[in-house]
């Protein structure tokens, strides 16, 4: 359906019943956006929610200034960190950083971590909120799927490779390998990939470093 | 979900740059360029003339300050009118009855069943409601099925009567269920119908005003 027969469907039901507001489904799909920036003046009737997916959490309530900063590429930081506030949970984290404390955060919390994204929403609608990377990723195809790979190489790991990924030696790449129908230079990377992020995130845990790192920034307003 | 709108408008102001001041013919040629990026968006074409229109009229009535480039000032201005286009301020849902009812209406396959159900997930989990979705699409019958598999998955009660082929009737049945339990919301999704099928659209008219 396009943007203008949406718009005139909606001013069709308006003029009978007189509702109080109008939802946008499939904001996700081949849509140019025509019926959004067009039901208010026509049917002048507020759209209040937006849904973006057949899930039952592709719902997002409509925010006009959102939708603008999204349109002129400014992306929508704000939908971001509520999106990722509604995932976050206290108890969780704070197992987590524990976890990461001591050096122990394996490839079943990295799984979980990539699990808490995918709750998020579709990657592609959650790129194009970060200012101007929405843009620069217009044309890079991002599935929804992108962590698939990810995942068949971890759920080919043993409970005790996930657990320890030191264990994870030549010969066990090549079983993970074979078990997840990904190429030995694939595990390797997430491999890599993973050391990283362990070390990363020790990194910025690590309330000394941070601490040093404040010192040396130049004195802000307002900060003693 | 508006990539290539944002894509088009972007070029469009790119003819501005590197200009000193902003001057009759660049907007004008920059806003050809928005109104046509309107245009392949689906916009309603009045709405986006008067857009552009307005636009232009700011653009040419601000005093240009040095800090900011005829580009970034029309992207401002762009951004203030798009947002005012699509009402401007946040239309908050309106839920202070109690019960509030909700009547969903629309074609069929726009996405009202699933939307009820992800409306009642999002009144239950982030507005701490109880909703109750009634099952008023009494013309197939795999409808009351998925309204229930959505209930389930959302842990939120519906109420339906397959013998039933009166939708006030059931509304009425489902609300006076929602009064006795408590439910501080209801939902009731509908049958898609066409805005010109007169005896479909009255049936809606009805469900609206009996309720
Ligand atoms: N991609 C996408 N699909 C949707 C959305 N909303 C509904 N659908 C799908 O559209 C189809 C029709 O939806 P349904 O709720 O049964 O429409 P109804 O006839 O109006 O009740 C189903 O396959 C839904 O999964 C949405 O926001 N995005
Ligand atoms: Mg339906």
């Amino acid at each position: 359906m396009t943007g203008q027969d949406a718009v005139n469907t909606a001013k069709a039901f308006n003029d009978r019943l007189d509702f109080d507001g109008v939802v946008l489904t499939k904001l996700d799909g081949d849509t140019r956006g025509g019926a959004a920036l067009s039901i208010k003046t026509v049917v002048n009737k507020p759209i209040k929610f937006v849904g973006t997916g057949e899930k039952m959490e592709a719902i997002d309530v409509f925010h006009p200034t959102r939708m603008s900063d999204r349109i002129l590429g400014m992306g929508d930081v704000v939908t971001l960190v509520e999106k990722a506030q509604e995932q976050y949970n206290e108890e969780e984290a704070r197992k987590l950083s524990k976890k990461i404390a001591q050096n122990k955060f394996d490839f079943n919390d990295f799984l979980a971590q990539l699990n808490q994204i995918k709750k998020m929403g579709n990657i592609k609608d959650l790129v194009g909120m970060i200012p101007g990377v929405g843009k620069a990723m217009k044309d890079v195809d991002i599935k929804d799927d992108a962590f698939k790979h990810i995942e068949a190489i971890i759920q080919s790991m043993t409970p005790a490779e996930r657990e320890k990924p030191e264990l994870i030696n030549g010969s066990r790449r090549a079983r993970i390998a074979k078990g997840s129908g990904q190429s030995i230079q694939e595990i390797n990377k997430l491999m890599k990939q993973f050391e990283e992020t362990r070390k990363m995130m020790r990194m910025m845990q690590d309330k000394g470093a941070m601490m040093k790192m404040m010192k040396n920034m130049p004195k802000m307003p307002g900060m003693k | 979900m508006f990539d290539s709108l944002s894509e088009k408008l972007d070029r469009a102001f790119k003819v501005l740059k590197g200009q000193g001041k902003i001057t009759e013919i660049n907007v004008a040629e920059t806003l050809k360029e928005v109104r046509k990026a309107l245009l392949d968006a689906d916009v309603n074409y009045k709405v986006a003339k008067q857009f552009t229109d307005t636009v232009k009229e700011k653009a040419l009535g601000q005093q240009v300050l040095t800090a900011i480039s005829p580009s970034q000032l029309l992207v401002k201005i762009t951004h203030d009118e798009l947002t005012s286009l699509m009402g401007g301020e946040t239309a908050d849902i309106k839920l202070d009855s109690n019960p509030t009812i909700i009547l969903m209406s629309g074609l069929q396959g726009s996405g009202k069943t699933t939307f009820t159900g992800k409306l009642a997930n999002h009144l239950k989990t982030k507005r701490g409601k109880k909703p109750l979705l009634i099952a008023a699409d009494v013309y197939r019958p795999a409808a009351i099925n998925q309204l229930h598999v959505l209930g389930e998955q959302i842990g939120v009660e519906v109420f339906s009567d397959a013998e039933s082929k009166d939708p006030i009737s059931i509304a009425k049945r489902g609300i006076a269920q929602a009064k006795e339990n408590g439910n501080t919301v209801v939902i009731i999704d509908t049958a898609g119908r066409l805005a010109v099928d007169e005896a479909m659209m009255n049936e809606i008219a009805a469900l609206k005003k009996r309720n």
